[in-house]
């Protein structure tokens, strides 16, 4: 296999040298390195965010700072930069970028230009946002943004954060528009809809959300600058503006974009699990369809995240119906996740022990979703750590360990080396029990009662299970700190050090390992590649090997 | 054919599934007994709820673990070229490896949904008795108003046994009033007003704390209820309301200079 | 705009003009505004408005001498063309929606002690505007024709339209805010200046998309799939105009 690059030594044929090759470059494998740095960095702020932000709140009073501002920066910071800087980024730019081209056969994406112009608005959005921590009047609106707050002068600058959600925004649509014709044009000859990896589905249609909802929130946020900088009355009661109209618009976006985030991390999931188990996944068209139907099922449920903002009741036990419905898909999605273990031949390989961590994690994570989407039960969770947990074991945890898991599972193909297993696994499992000792213990808390975004809970210091739960909290991140750390030393040790990978490390179907070289060169294929009618990415037994047509004269110039 | 056919009828019968628990349900319940709950607060019945909501949850949640952790243990790979042997579904069971499962969660949802529906009418239907406390939320303050010129800050007192219903209003941005112990809590925002009720039966404090992000002192945004014996809150508020009595008095013999000062506070706070 | 990739080829392709374009608008543009309105300072704003049009206007050029008639078209663009204006249908919906919501909630509209406002300028701008579809068709058949001069010609017509009609808002805007009817007086002003802004905006953009195409066209050089994109964005824009005349003047 090796020499089918010919004229790369080795089988290498390695990425681009030269730094002009690296910036200005219009490759969607180095443009999906550029995500992946981005993101990265984004978790690392974002994560000491979440480190000095537990420090805190490790006991009652002041801790490390007494400020009220500068807590509401940090968490400001770690909640938009997690969500726009590091999962959005992670999933729809990196495994969008680096792999689904490849796994779809094409070589490259529709619109490389687009491509490299979308990332470069993902570092401007993300340099935007680091500089709200230098900047005097930082943002601390929260990521949430309400008005009146975020339009009185309390919150900041504003504008910082309209301007980072609409050029992250902006981005996210081109590489929406992108992704979805490379996907819908693109594939290579005999690759019909239902022969693509699930990780391509999730992916594809988590762009379709994007396309459609992210400019409600562009316009959304565009308006709170309008209303504080030049003087319009959008949400502003004294003129007839009305300060729910911007929750209503917000989550509208932001409910589907948490399945944005959700459906390519379940294809990460999809793609590891059935490489471990050898095995097709369980009644691959119904997840298909399952992944389809978050479309419309994400798209009429918002109002569970204002249950109690004053909107009529009628609309609350509407929405928290139609918010139960999502169970459905999700269940079968689960049950396919499952059933692909079944009759398996289970291989625990690192990537495969972070992809069942997030298994784990998204079960219980998922089903904690269930009280709040009952409007009556979030009259008494809302805005509690209840709903702080919720979100941080579905997204946080669950999507932080399958999106590592997908890191770890391209990281031959990234750098043709392979990760040291027993620090791979150890990493996982130091996460997993990290983060599940910060976050376990928060959900009792807030059936206690403590409330979001509170840096202190001095009224609560006589409660024994807030108190406790604070302080175990707090011991978990240490945990998760070293085992992040330890990923980080992992993934370096890897690229410089690591054994060298074989062409096929996981032994997979897809495209991505068997057809093109270890570290793919521009253009991918040697030839336009070809599958048959019954090839299947995930199909072990029997698979027809994909082809390559007659290189036309001019290959490779 | 026949066996086909068959099947379709079991599939199609599969469908009025969800239905049980909600008809046991609805005949479970008579309206009479509906009506007051068997004098259930709402907060023993969001209790209730929750704990039955809990556990099915975990039992969905053992479940789909347990199998998955079987397999996982069971199927483990053990000669080097092994690949897994997943029978290949046939288009009929692929259908039924949809419908039932769909049909399973549709009426577990439905299952929870109709208990929770229950909760939300109590907890979203006001007695007609209610006693009117007039909230209003400022940074980073909790007025309460009883009505008759009496108004505290941060501490509300109610007698037992008798419901309260806030209606509550912001002077400035968003917060949420939220009363420990009685699972309530609802936004309070500038330029509508929204409401919550509870049903103080228990004497002793709780926490009342903001649950809105609202500016550096959210967290400190916090009051207490506290609920009194009848006789201790008719004492307490008579004493109040003369006190009130006096400042008003004061206020009006101090008009002049009170206007010319409320207008300067007004204005620093607002520049 | 898709790029002539073949499959393995030994060499990276590389441009630096999506950086440029990226990081003009997404950079400095941002920082335009807050230093302007945020911060007011205003050379700096001016410095950095400065710096971000240069930026995206010179990485647009680029952008587009280095693609349009140069790479072998392959008809995606349309295609995304069409996504684009449905992601553009649903922010302009989104604020249609804020709009309603205010509208009909209000007790009386407009609300009392709004100027009359009188609509003939905006719909004379809106004829004018609308002659620009026209050009714009006639552009691409000559396109068609393989006459790239006259298409260039056609295009900047098409600009020259777009500009009077920008003039005429403009002066429409300060017509009104010269009889009291400023942006925050009520609802119903926020809801006119926010519609004819968006537009307004939108127009300008779709005066950048239309310009980057003509020097390439100039040299002879055309590219089918981008001016059927281009021809779409700007029809989207001027029915758009014709919609918010007649949500915000005539309903
Ligand atoms: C990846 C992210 C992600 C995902 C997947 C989910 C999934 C779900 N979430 Fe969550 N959620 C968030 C991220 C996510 N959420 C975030 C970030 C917030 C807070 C935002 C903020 O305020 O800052 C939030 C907040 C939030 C709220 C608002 C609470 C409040 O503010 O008061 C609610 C309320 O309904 C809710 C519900 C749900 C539901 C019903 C699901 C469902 O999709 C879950 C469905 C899945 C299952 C149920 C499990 C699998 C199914 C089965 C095993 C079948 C059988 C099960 C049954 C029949 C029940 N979420
Ligand atoms: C994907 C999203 C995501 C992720 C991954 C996380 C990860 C974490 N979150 Fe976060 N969180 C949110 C999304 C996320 N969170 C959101 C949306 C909110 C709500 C915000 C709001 O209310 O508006 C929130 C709120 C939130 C709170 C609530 C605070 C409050 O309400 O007052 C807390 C408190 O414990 C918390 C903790 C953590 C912790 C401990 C982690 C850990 O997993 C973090 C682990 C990471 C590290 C420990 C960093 C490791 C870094 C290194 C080792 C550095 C390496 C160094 C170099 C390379 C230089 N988060
Ligand atoms: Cu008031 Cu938070
Ligand atoms: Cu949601």
């Amino acid at each position: 296999m090796s020499g089918f690059m010919g004229h790369e030594p080795n089988g290498r044929p390695g990425w681009p040298k030269t730094a002009r090759e690296w910036l200005f470059t219009v490759d969607h494998k180095v443009i999906g390195v550029w995500y992946l740095i981005g993101s990265l960095a984004s978790f690392a702020v974002a994560g000491l965010a979440a480190t000095l932000m537990r420090i805190e709140l490790g006991s009652v009073g002041p801790d490390i700072t007494s400020d009220g501002n500068i807590y509401n920066l940090w968490l400001t910071m770690h909640g938009a930069v997690m969500i726009l800087g590091f999962q959005i980024p992670a999933l729809l730019g990196f495994v969008a970028n680096y792999a689904v081209p490849i796994m779809v056969g094409a070589k490259d994406m529709a619109f490389p230009r687009v491509n490299a112009f979308s990332v470069w608005l993902l570092w401007s959005g993300i340099l935007i946002a680091l500089a709200n921590l230098v900047i005097p009047d930082h943002f601390n609106g929260m990521w949430t943004g309400y008005p009146p707050y975020s339009t009185s002068d309390a919150a900041g600058n504003t504008a910082l954060y309209t301007m980072v959600v609409v050029v992250l925004g902006m981005s996210s649509v081109f590489g929406a528009v992108n992704l979805a014709c490379t996907v819908a044009f693109m594939r290579c000859k005999g690759m019909g809809w239902f022969q693509m990896p699930l990780t391509v589905w999730t992916v594809f249609t988590a762009n379709i959300i994007q396309l459609i909802f992210v400019p409600v929130l562009a316009a959304s946020v565009i308006l709170l600058s309008l209303d504080k900088y030049l003087g319009f009355g959008f949400y502003n009661p004294e003129t007839g503006g009305d300060v729910l109209l911007y929750q209503n618009l917000f989550w509208f976006y932001s409910h589907p974009a948490v399945y944005v985030i959700l459906l390519p991390f379940m294809g990460i999931m999809f793609e590891i699990f059935s490489v471990s188990a050898k095995n097709m996944v369980f009644s691959y068209k119904s997840a298909v369809y399952a992944i389809l139907a978050f479309i419309p099922a994400g798209g009429d449920v918002w109002v569970h995240h204002a249950f109690v903002a004053g909107l009529p009741d009628w609309l609350r036990v509407l929405m928290s119906f139609t918010t139960l419905l999502i169970s459905l898909p999700f269940g079968l999605l689960m049950l396919s996740l499952v059933g692909t273990l079944y009759k398996g031949a289970i291989r625990y390989s690192g990537p495969m022990m972070w992809a069942l961590g997030a298994w784990m994690i998204l079960i219980f994570g998922a089903l904690t979703g269930i009280p709040n989407a009952l409007s009556a039960i979030d009259y008494g969770i809302s805005d509690s750590y209840v709903i702080m947990s919720h979100f941080h074991y579905v997204m946080a945890v669950s999507g932080s360990m399958a999106t590592f898991a997908g890191i770890f599972y391209w990281f031959p193909k990234l750098t043709g080396r392979i990760c040291n297993e027993t620090m791979t696994k150890l990493s996982a499992i130091g996460f997993f029990i990290g983060m599940n000792t910060v976050m376990g213990p928060l959900y009792f808390a807030g059936i206690a009662g403590m409330p979001r975004r509170y840096m202190d809970y001095q009224q609560f210091a006589d409660n024994a299970v807030i108190v406790g739960a604070q302080h175990w909290s707090t011991i978990g991140l240490y945990i998760t700190f070293l085992s992040v750390l330890l990923m980080v030393v992992t993934w370096i040790h890897g690229m410089l050090k690591g054994e060298k990978s074989s062409q096929n490390p996981w032994g997979s179907q897809s495209l991505e390992w068997t057809s093109t070289a270890l570290i793919a060169g521009q253009g991918n294929f040697p030839t336009p590649v070809e599958v048959a009618e019954d090839w299947h990415p995930y199909r072990y037994i029997d698979n027809p090997k994909p082809t390559f047509q007659p290189a036309p004269a001019s290959a490779g110039h | 054919m026949k066996i086909k056919s068959l099947s379709y009828k079991v599939l199609g019968t599969l469908l009025a599934l969800p239905l049980i628990p909600t008809l046991v349900y609805a005949f479970e319940m008579d309206t009479a007994v509906r009506k007051n709950y068997n004098g259930l607060t709402p907060q023993a019945h969001w209790d209730e709820v929750w704990h039955e909501v809990m556990l099915d949850l975990i039992v969905i949640g053992v479940i789909y673990f347990a199998v998955a952790l079987f397999f996982m243990i069971r199927y483990k790979r053990t000669g080097h070229d092994q690949v897994g042997k997943s029978p290949k579904l046939t288009g009929q069971a692929m259908i039924g490896w949809v419908v039932i499962p769909c049909m399973l969660f549709l009426g577990d949802d439905l299952f929870l949904y109709v208990k929770a529906f229950d909760l939300h009418n109590q907890m979203r239907n006001v007695p007609a008795h209610a006693q009117t406390i007039k909230v209003t939320a400022s940074m980073w303050n909790w007025n309460y108003d009883y009505g008759n010129g009496v108004d505290t800050d941060m501490e509300l007192r109610v007698p037992v046994g008798k419901p309260v219903i806030f209606r509550m209003t912001s002077d400035d941005v968003v917060h949420s009033h939220y009363v420990d112990g009685y699972h309530v809590t609802e936004d309070v925002m500038p330029g509508r007003v929204t409401w919550e009720w509870i049903m103080p039966v228990k004497l002793g404090e709780s926490v009342i704390t903001c649950r809105e992000y609202c500016g550096a002192n959210h967290s400190k945004m916090y009051g207490k209820l506290i609920v009194m014996k009848q006789a201790d809150y008719d004492a307490w508020m008579t004493e109040a309301l003369a006190d009130a009595k006096a400042e008003s008095a004061h206020r009006v013999a101090s008009a002049a200079i009170g206007k010319v000062t409320a207008s300067k506070i007004n204005e620093g706070q607002e520049g | 705009m898709s790029e002539d990739i073949k499959h393995y080829t030994a060499h990276w392709h590389t441009s630096p003009f999506p950086m440029m374009v990226g990081f003009g608008s997404g950079l400095f543009l941002p920082w335009a505004f807050m230093l302007q309105f945020n911060y007011e300072q205003g050379t700096a704003a001016l410095v950095c408005l400065a710096i971000g049009t240069a930026l995206t206007v010179a990485g647009g050029l680029g952008w587009a001498g280095e693609t349009i008639g140069v790479i072998k078209d392959e008809n995606w663009s349309p295609s995304a063309m069409f996504m684009f204006i449905g992601t553009e249908i649903m922010t302009i919906a989104a604020v249609l929606v804020t709009y309603w919501v205010a509208r009909l909630g209000a007790p009386v509209w407009p609300p009392v002690g709004t100027p009359e406002i009188s609509a003939t300028e905006p719909l004379l701008a809106t004829i004018i505007l609308l002659v620009s579809s026209i050009t714009i068709g006639i552009a691409r058949k000559r396109q068609l024709d393989g006459n790239a001069s006259g298409f260039a010609m056609m295009v900047l017509l098409s600009v020259a339209i777009w500009a009077v009609f920008m003039v005429m808002t403009i002066s429409n805007w300060n017509h009104l805010s010269g009889e009291g009817f400023t942006i925050g007086i009520n609802a119903a002003a926020t809801a006119l200046y926010a519609f004819t802004g968006i537009h307004f905006a939108h127009i300008v953009i779709g005066i950048l998309v239309m310009l980057t195409c003509v020097p390439s066209a100039l040299k002879g050089r055309t590219s089918f799939s981008y001016t059927r994109a281009m021809t779409m964005y700007v029809h989207f824009v001027n029915v758009l105009g014709l919609y918010v005349l007649f949500q915000v003047y005539y309903w």
